[in-house]
């Protein structure tokens, strides 16, 4: 099992990704790291920090496992992609690459957790003409407070660097 | 209501709402006729100086803390969908939720919705809340000052009557 380290205002967090359920996501993920930028803070879905992707490393990743319904866990790591015409009007000054677009890694670090409305957002869910994707591919285990903490701090004080790297097997 | 309800020929009282650091502020109509209790309270709190952080669960919304002994019961509740604008009071009582969403077990609050795809909510779903005024001129201004707090967080948030 592959995993992933999130390194975020001076705090580590150690994930692992679910090779076994989801190996092409994973697949994709991994190839683009490391990613690095400004996090910023979901205003639908609760405790939640999103990193854009960016540049080369856009993903634009298919469906990938079960469909998922209900609330998202602490500790989920969920790759999320929408098209530019699901969204209204531009995506803000984080992404200005994508105006419209969004791909991005969604950490949940807290709890409750909430339904992790933005990561799966029912309402409006394009999921089955594949203009929305939101894939559970990595979950962090036993998350440390600091980093839960740091998370929260970026809602508190604004956007905050965050690095996601490989952890090899040596490190 | 009671013979103490305002004359609703008059004109509705008005609040300024306003971030000082940014100078930037809104004018807001309390709804006196349909939420006239809450009105009544509120008008006499202020001014109010209070921090603003933005919501996270429930779109475009930012809410402050007020003093948890500042207790209203729900008035002219928010039957579904605000609309960009629109300022309302809400309080849950202590332990209503598990663990202590934004750091408090018990909380009053002031929310206000700056743009479409908004719902208040907490992490159990929609909350019943309080609607008592809607921002009736300066909301664009003001709703750019809102979600600026998405990227640099907290700010200090005035509100004040306007006589």
């Amino acid at each position: 099992m592959r995993k992933l380290l999130f390194e975020l205002g001076g705090t580590r967090a150690v994930a692992e990704m679910h090779d076994d359920v989801v190996p092409k996501t994973c697949d994709a993920v991994w190839n683009v790291l490391p990613v690095e930028g400004m996090a910023i803070h979901a205003n639908w879905s609760s405790r939640e920090i999103m990193l854009h992707l960016h540049g080369e490393n856009i993903l634009r990743l298919p469906p990938e496992g079960p469909v998922r319904r209900g609330t998202t866990a602490p500790g989920d790591i969920v790759y999320f992609w929408r098209s530019p015409q699901m969204s209204r009007g531009k995506q803000l000054a984080y992404s200005s690459q994508f105006q419209r677009e969004l791909s991005e890694l969604a950490v949940f670090y807290g709890d409750p957790a909430g339904g992790g409305l933005a990561a799966d957002d029912p309402a409006r869910s394009g999921r089955d003409s594949n203009l929305q994707v939101a894939t559970l591919f990595a979950t962090i285990i036993d998350i440390p407070k600091e980093f839960a903490q740091k998370c929260e701090e970026v809602r508190h004080n604004g956007l905050q660097r965050l690095v996601v790297r490989r952890l090899e097997r040596s490190a | 209501m009671s013979d103490q309800r305002r004359d609703p020929h008059v004109l509705s009282r008005k609040i300024r709402i306003s971030f000082p650091d940014d100078g930037i502020s809104a004018v807001a109509d309390l709804l006196e006729e349909d939420c006239p209790n809450t009105c009544e309270a509120i008008w006499h709190r202020l001014p109010l100086r209070v921090k603003a952080i933005h919501d996270i669960w429930s779109g475009h919304q930012v809410l402050a803390h007020l003093d948890n002994k500042f207790v209203l019961p729900p008035e002219n509740v928010l039957t579904y969908l605000p609309i960009p604008g629109d300022i309302f009071y809400y309080y849950r009582p202590h332990n209503y939720f598990r663990g202590s969403p934004y750091g408090r077990s018990e909380s009053a609050e002031i929310g206000i919705v700056y743009d479409r795809d908004t719902r208040p909510q907490g992490p159990r779903g929609p909350e019943a809340v309080s609607l008592f005024a809607n921002i009736s001129s300066s909301l664009e201004g003001f709703a750019r000052a809102c979600e600026d707090m998405i990227y640099r967080g907290q700010k200090d948030l005035l509100i004040e009557k306007l006589e």
